[in-house]
């Protein structure tokens, strides 16, 4: 992947577009007003006072979720190079494609018998 | 005469009139004062660019308040401007007039940080969206040959915003909302990008422009219905907007991972919500059904974009209104167990097609 012009241009917008964004807020905090009482700056919990931790136990089914995404994104990924020149790779490349497949698809169905991929026992 | 090679060389006289020299070496191919010029042009594109998809924006929003209001049986905003259509300006100058609170057990770096990450990658995304074939107003603003890729990195990094919003504001309701997102994100990307790489294989090309050239006899929604509709749910689902609005579900987290945010700091979560919209809209039509080409040559493609992105843009309009909210465990379920396995199957279906009578795409 050769360095384009465009490329620079695109580069160059991902420092203006958040130079932009910081501009308004800027605006925005000199007109604010800074009016400043006890509770001012607790956290929101519907007009109440701020009570207890924010932390909050994670279920486990949470880190299950992650491992398959994590899994099919890193192997999905593996596809793209092939996935723009499907026609001059031909069936053999395809056929290897739908093997590396099978084996994902192996795992998930594996994964989905064993219970592993259910949030909750309400599904 | 092309917009672009008139602004190119309206910036190359300013830079010749300041004596700036350019070196003779080639970088990229492109001689290095050429390539600067072409950069900064590029740049002054993306900019118009991003000032229109504001533009959009503030239509959009406006339409949505009066598109509810009528189904709800309201007369919506008629106060600000003729038919209150300057309602999202006064909006706007009544954001800025309001606190900047940041709570004081948030992780204030992260959580100044998240509406950048948010916002920045939605107005990025227009840029790399294929607007017409019109000569005499060059649209395709930025037309390098990997564009969908760095539209669908754009669309995936967004949401981490969100995700970063929410755990840094300490919040209970924010942490939870924070959580959600990330199992629905988990839930759709996959699908989503397994959508995305089957349009690959039918077009033969990563370059949004090209993309939208396969599809001048058949759009792809025909060959791929299947990874149309895996598509169209992940795009409600990344927008979350109701069925799946489950990261800032309203009546049970307060406002998700945006309830800390107040101000012009929420003003931004909220513009970006709604450049998501219209992003989406664009990305759905150049994907699915052929982006800026149309049946009569006279007529701009802009147009015809335009009107595709109108129907997306109408239907998740009233996705949003009309339909209730489906829990968690039921959109993981969607995602994973039907989602994904049906857009494998279209990823083999659209293989298939390559090999077989890939000389129709």
């Amino acid at each position: 992947m050769s360095l384009t012009p465009e490329m620079t241009a695109l580069a160059l917008a991902v420092v203006v577009v958040p130079i932009i964004v910081s501009m308004l807020l800027a605006v925005a905090h000199k007109f604010s007003p800074k009016t400043y009482g006890k509770y001012t700056n607790d956290n929101y919990e519907c007009g109440e006072v701020t009570t207890g931790d924010f932390q909050a136990p994670l279920p486990l089914q949470y880190l299950f979720f992650i491992i398959a995404f994590i899994i099919f994104d890193v192997d999905f990924l593996l596809l793209l190079p092939w996935a723009g020149d499907v026609k001059a790779l031909g069936a053999g490349a395809f056929m290897n494609v739908v093997l590396f497949i099978a084996i994902l698809l192996f795992g998930f169905v594996y994964a989905v018998r064993k219970g592993y991929m259910r949030w909750a026992d309400v599904g | 005469m092309d917009l672009f090679y008139f602004i190119l060389s309206i910036l190359y006289g300013i830079l010749k009139f300041l004596h700036i020299n350019f070196i003779p070496f080639n970088w990229g191919g492109y001689p290095v004062g050429e390539w600067i010029a072409w950069a900064i042009v590029g740049l002054v594109e993306v900019i118009i660019v991003f000032a229109l998809s504001m533009l959009l924006v503030v239509i959009l929003v406006y339409v949505f308040r009066k598109y509810m209001a009528d189904l709800q049986n309201r007369i919506g905003p008629n106060r600000v401007g003729p038919w209150g259509s300057l309602q999202l300006i006064a909006d706007v100058f009544k954001l800025i007039q309001k606190q900047d609170l940041i709570p004081s057990r948030a992780d204030r770096i992260a959580f100044k940080l998240a509406p950048y990450i948010v916002f920045t990658p939605v107005a990025l995304g227009f840029v790399l969206i294929p607007f017409g074939n019109i000569s005499i107003l060059n649209l395709m603003v930025l037309n390098f040959p990997y564009t969908v890729l760095f539209l669908i990195a754009f669309m995936i990094i967004s949401p981490l915003g969100e995700i970063i919003g929410g755990l840094s504001s300490h919040n209970k309701f924010s942490l939870y909302g924070a959580l959600r997102s990330a199992a629905q994100d988990i839930g759709y990307e996959v699908p989503m990008m397994i959508s995305v790489i089957s349009v690959i294989i039918l077009a033969g090309s990563y370059s949004a422009n090209s993309i939208v050239y396969a599809q001048r006899n058949i759009p792809f929604i025909i060959p791929e219905v299947l990874g149309f509709f895996v598509f169209f749910f992940a795009m409600i689902a990344k927008q979350s907007i109701p069925p799946f609005d489950l990261p800032e579900s309203g009546s049970e987290l307060v406002s998700g991972y945006s309830t800390e945010y107040s101000g012009m700091r929420y003003g931004i979560f909220y513009m970006a919500n709604f450049g998501f919209m219209a992003l989406t809209s664009f990305v759905v039509a150049t994907l699915y059904l052929g982006g800026w080409e149309g049946p009569f040559p006279f007529i701009p493609g802009l147009f015809w974009l335009l009107i595709k992105a109108a129907i997306f843009m109408v239907i998740f309009l009233l996705s949003w209104i009309a339909l209730g909210r489906v829990r968690i465990d039921q959109f993981l379920n969607l995602g994973w167990k039907y989602l994904l396995p049906l857009s494998i199957i279209n990823l083999l279906i659209s293989a298939g097609l390559a090999l077989t009578v890939g000389g129709w795409f």
